[in-house]
């Protein structure tokens, strides 16, 4: 009869609480305490890249002029001006700490970590130690991104897009650059480790109930996310380890023109498989922020997701779609003019299931009962700057109009809108909402309106302002871009979009004090479900216990069952957890779907259904 | 590809930087200067056709994205708290119908209008190579960019590439108004873009590859050359100037310079020798 | 890591043996499925250089026999045999000839290797070189980076070989062979594909 104890108790185990430093901190397994791990984790690389970003702002608003204060620290060598090679390095080092220790360890990293086994009814990931080798290695990689500041000739400085020839060893010599692009070798190595943990885990340890079309719709971001991890970071770690050994070894995959021997390689190859990584990536980078405001708008709504099905097969179509559109990064290469206009198409095409994610998310508001909650702000900008962003997209993704506006601030702007405004705000929606879950209580909500604010502003000043200057013509990456005669007027408004900027920086202070106090004060008396919604980790205690759920919940219905008739009146309120049921009978187990292996438990109870 | 060997010396990059550090920017002074946040001017026969098409676009993503905000508005502020909110799940088939049929609306619309008219405007221009490659009547240059120049190149007298009479100028393109030009690029370093604003196009330079451009200008002046894809520290001032003449000015100048250079050619300087046989299209 | 709880009083979901092994077979997969994107875009780069390149292979260049491939392509279709009939001794509780079909398939593994180094040796002093472009960087680094699995292979055949007997139970023993032989089976249809590449065609 019995099962060896070592088989299904190493999958489901209930955890004693761990007990030594080393296995609550540092060496856990535990999917909460790794979430946490990479939360602190990207925010110290948000705040480096953040800073990183202000130096640009400040080298674009007073060219040439040296930085106050900070100048002396980081650009010491030149009197605290930033030279034309420190802004490579900035531009360079700034979008790559952002998508790959910033976005991807809080996005995915922390809140993959975390709402995946709560949200299906597990008690922890599929894979426990690969999931805290995950994390080990991602922090490997963040220190080979700093050893690359601090070796001769300095860290990367190719552009984030690292394209050959010039991040090749004549382009970008010294150790910095191959540091980085190791660091990014193994960061990915830690997201596809990540990858395989998340899938695994959605497809085999969800309760019994927990069918796929009663998943939140914050399962799904992160499931997507997690399957195009698995099948495009590899790519790029193909294409990256082809530079490295351009560069260590002498090869000539990416070597052409006048610095070739005998046999010519392509440094458009590079670009092929950076972009069938690339494309993808942007979708990885947005799609939990999707799943996050869909579920957020349903529950703050007090309204069910409309057509739910409609979204996720929305994600799950742009998610296949991804690959096949990368070419529009390339329209200026002179590429074959039927290829081009190929991936015009498709480009095209890809965005109407985003504009009908979008028509769900406000078909769901409508006619709701709006609660103003502090997540739902941050949801509510995250659709506002999506928005614009990726209507900006439609010019960029036609050939024509993109011979225009490829390589200007026009494309800078519309990418960072998607991107980062909208995972940024979406991200700190997500830390707002959670908190609870992590440390108890919720955060103060005042400083967390003021920093909502200050972001949402912010945001969309910069980005806004830089949409204007690239339609002027102003073009990415200069150093200094009033050289031109078509540029040198632009000057003003890169000062009020650098003001923007630093009023952006300066609103994230109410999110440290806000974090800083929250995280480490002791209140035990914090209520469990303050937000009324009904996805399984509310029906735990905060902080959520090691061991997550007791007994395995029994799912009755899906995650956004708000406003329910029958449900007000039976349960006398207007939310239905996913562990209850209508008549208040305990729920059943759901009949055994497959013809798997049935076992009996040492009660002699009803067979449990092994598969879904 | 073997045509374009080019060996890398320094001495040629210090020359160029020396020429282009020493000149003072006076010397760009002439291109006329931009004012206001709209695109900058337009002096090519056909770049009405995309700042027409990002301008309708950006019309159409303008009333799109009110529409938005009026919609989050009422949600915000009629559908609140004091609003009954409805238990719908929004996946009748009605409402199913409803929905896909406005994205279907606005992908035909905005989309569509987007599709179909770049596909006109690259098949009649923009990537329309091969008739502006057959066309007596064109002007054909060949453009090589390196770190921080643009060298270019026109045949000479003889018709032919990469031979003494060539005209070799730096960070200088002249051109005739109202004549089809048609550019060859390439770089011998790193990747580069040519791009010309006020023509509304801009296409890569990549080494080993021959990539090409076309354009046409219906006014004289001077504009910028700028550089538009990250080449090391200093590109940001990758600058050229291109100027478009009267065709009887463009003559003269030519033959100078063809004349000028032919002096200056010396067989033995094969880095000089970057030209290649052109490419047919 | 883990502590183990009394199972008492605490029903869990999918208590089955059967289940964990799935599990496992499911993260197998979704890593090998990693595994074939970058091997993939590797041979997207072989496909996009070749159809580039003016001649292939270039003129001059010394080009291997296909003896030793061709031997070291039946060692591994051998090896993977192997394998396989290591796992059958596993339903038949025989350890010991479980054992002695691992080793067979670990040695076959590790002669791959050392051929594979011959032919290298042979072609860099016959004049194969780097400088002579990206035909001879895509011989050496696919060839070089297969072996590199080739050698992660052999450590997971090493673990099986360590591991299966020490398993509690037959499903277990099951379950650990069959996720190395899957890494296994895959690193030799990544080989029969390089070998076509860069040895045949």
């Amino acid at each position: 009869m019995a099962a060896p104890t070592d088989a299904y108790n190493q999958l489901q185990a209930v955890h004693h609480p761990p007990t030594s430093f080393i296995a609550k901190y540092i060496w856990s397994g535990d999917h909460k305490v790794i979430a946490k791990q990479f939360l602190w984790g990207g925010l110290i690389f948000l705040l480096l890249g953040g800073l990183q970003a202000m130096f640009i702002r400040w080298q674009w608003a007073y060219p040439g002029q040296p930085v106050p204060v900070l100048g002396q620290v980081f650009f010491s060598d030149s009197g605290g001006v930033i030279t034309p090679g420190h802004y490579t390095s900035l531009f360079t080092s700034h979008g790559l700490i952002m998508i790959f220790w910033a976005i991807t360890p809080m996005m995915i990293g922390a809140f993959g970590n975390l709402t995946i086994p709560l949200m299906i009814g597990a008690r922890d990931m599929a894979f426990p130690l690969l999931n805290t080798l995950s994390f080990w290695t991602w922090v490997l990689s963040g220190l080979m991104v700093l050893g690359s500041f601090m070796v001769p000739y300095g860290t990367a400085a190719a552009g984030w897009t690292t394209y050959p020839p010039l991040s090749g060893n004549a382009g970008t010599p010294g150790w910095g650059q191959s540091l980085f692009v190791l660091a990014i070798f193994t960061t990915g190595t830690a997201t596809i480790m990540g990858g395989v943990n998340y899938v695994t885990t959605v497809i085999r340890l969800r309760a019994p109930g927990m069918t796929w079309d009663r998943l939140p719709l914050t399962v799904w971001g992160q499931f997507l996310t997690a399957i195009l991890n698995v099948l495009f970071v590899p790519v790029l770690a193909g294409g990256g380890i082809l530079l490295l050994l351009d560069r260590w070894f002498g090869t000539s995959f990416y070597v052409a023109g006048a610095l070739a021997g005998e046999g010519a390689g392509d440094p458009i190859l590079f670009q092929h498989l950076f972009w069938i990584f690339g494309h993808p990536e942007v979708y990885i980078l947005i799609l939990p922020a999707w799943g996050f405001v869909g579920d957020f708008v349903s529950f703050f709504s007090r309204k069910p997701a409309y057509w739910y099905k409609g979204s996720v097969w929305a994600m799950t179509a742009v998610s296949i779609m991804s690959a096949v559109v990368y070419g529009h990064h390339m329209y200026t290469t002179g590429m074959a003019p039927l290829l081009g206009k190929s991936f015009m198409m498709l480009t095209l095409i890809i965005s109407v299931p985003a504009e009908l994610l979008f028509l769900n998310w406000l078909h769901t508001m409508y006619h709701g009962s709006m609660r103003k909650t502090v997540p739902m702000m941050f949801a509510l900008g995250t659709i506002f700057v999506f928005g614009s962003g990726g209507l900006t997209g439609l010019p960029l993704a036609t050939i024509s109009t993109d011979l225009y506006l490829h390589a200007t601030m026009f494309v800078v702007g519309h990418f960072h809108l998607t991107m980062a405004s909208a995972a940024f705000l979406a991200t700190f929606g997500a830390i707002y909402f959670w908190f609870p879950k992590m440390f108890g209580c919720l955060m103060n909500d005042r400083l967390a309106r003021w920093h909502f604010w200050f972001s949402f502003i912010g945001l969309n000043g910069v980005f806004i302002g830089q949409l204007i200057s690239g339609y002027a013509g102003q073009p990415r990456r200069l150093y200094d871009p009033f050289q031109y005669a078509f540029t040198e007027h632009l000057l003003g408004i890169n000062q009020v979009t650098s003001y923007f900027a630093f009023f952006l920086a300066f609103g994230q202070i109410f999110f440290v004090i806000n974090w800083f106090t929250s995280v480490f004060k002791k209140n035990p008396e914090c209520e469990q479900n303050p937000w009324q919604v009904g996805t399984l980790e509310w029906s735990v205690a905060n902080p959520t216990p090691v061991y997550n759920f007791l007994q395995i919940p029994i799912v009755t219905c899906g995650p956004h069952e708000y406003s329910n008739p029958e449900c007000i009146e039976k349960l006398g309120k207007d939310w239905q957890g996913q562990w209850e049921t209508l008549d208040g009978s305990d729920p059943e187990l759901p009949e055994p779907v497959s013809t798997g292996h049935h076992h009996h438990d040492d009660h002699g109870a009803e067979p449990h259904a092994s598969e879904e | 590809m073997d045509l374009l060997k080019r060996l890398q010396h320094r001495w040629y990059q210090l020359v160029a930087a020396l020429v282009l550090y020493g000149m003072p920017l006076d010397v760009f002074a002439a291109v006329e200067k931009e004012t206001g946040y709209d695109m900058p001017r337009d002096v090519s026969l056909d770049g009405h056709r995309i700042t027409w098409l990002i301008n309708i676009t950006m019309w159409f993503l303008v009333v799109l994205f009110v529409i938005m905000v009026i919609w989050m508005a009422i949600a915000m502020f009629k559908h609140d708290e004091s609003h009954p909110a409805e238990y719908d799940h929004g996946d009748a088939g009605k409402q199913i119908a409803v929905a896909l049929s406005i994205s279907g609306v606005i992908f035909l619309v905005v989309d569509g209008n987007l599709y179909v008219n770049a596909m006109i405007d690259l098949d009649e221009v923009f990537w329309n190579f091969g008739e502006y490659d057959d066309n007596p009547e064109t002007i054909k240059i060949e453009v090589n960019a390196h770190q921080w120049a643009w060298d270019g190149r026109y045949a000479g007298p003889d018709g032919k590439w990469n031979t003494q009479d060539d005209a070799i100028t730096l960070n200088d393109i002249r051109v005739p108004v109202n004549r089809p030009v048609l550019v060859q690029l390439t770089s011998s370093d790193v990747i580069h873009a040519f791009n010309l604003p006020n023509m509304r196009v801009k296409t890569d330079a990549v080494p080993g590859t021959v990539s090409p451009l076309v354009f046409q200008a219906k006014e004289t002046g001077e504009f910028d050359i700028a550089c538009a894809e990250h080449c090391g520290a200093f590109h940001y001032k990758m600058k050229g100037k291109l100027t478009v003449l009267s065709q009887e000015d463009y003559d003269l100048w030519l033959n100078e310079v063809s004349h000028q250079s032919s002096l200056a050619y010396n067989p033995d300087d094969t880095d000089a020798h970057w030209g290649w046989p052109w490419k047919e299209l | 890591m883990m502590n183990i709880a009394s199972q008492k009083s605490i029903p869990i979901a999918f208590p089955s043996e059967r289940s964990v092994r799935v599990t496992n077979h499911v993260g197998m997969i979704l890593a090998l499925v990693s595994f074939t994107m970058m091997f993939l875009a590797l041979f997207y780069a072989y496909g996009l250089l070749r159809i580039r390149a003016v001649a292939w292979p270039p003129p001059g260049v010394p080009q291997a026999s296909l003896v030793v491939p061709s031997l070291i392509t039946v060692m591994m279709m051998g090896s993977s045999v192997a394998v396989e009939a290591a796992r059958k001794q596993i339903r038949l509780a025989d350890m010991r000839r479980f054992q002695r079909f691992a080793l067979g398939s670990i040695v076959l593994g590790i002669l791959f290797i050392g051929l594979q180094a011959g032919v290298w040796v042979e072609l860099w002093e016959s004049g194969l070189t780097l400088a002579v472009g990206p035909y001879a960087s895509l011989f050496y680094f696919l060839t070089a980076f297969h072996a590199l699995h080739v050698l992660a292979g052999l450590g997971i055949l090493i673990w099986m070989y360590v591991a299966v007997p020490r398993a509690s139970h037959i499903e277990i023993r099951d379950s650990r062979a069959q996720v190395a032989s899957m890494f296994w089976h895959f690193v030799g249809a990544v080989w029969l594909v390089i070998f076509s590449l860069v040895y045949v065609f």
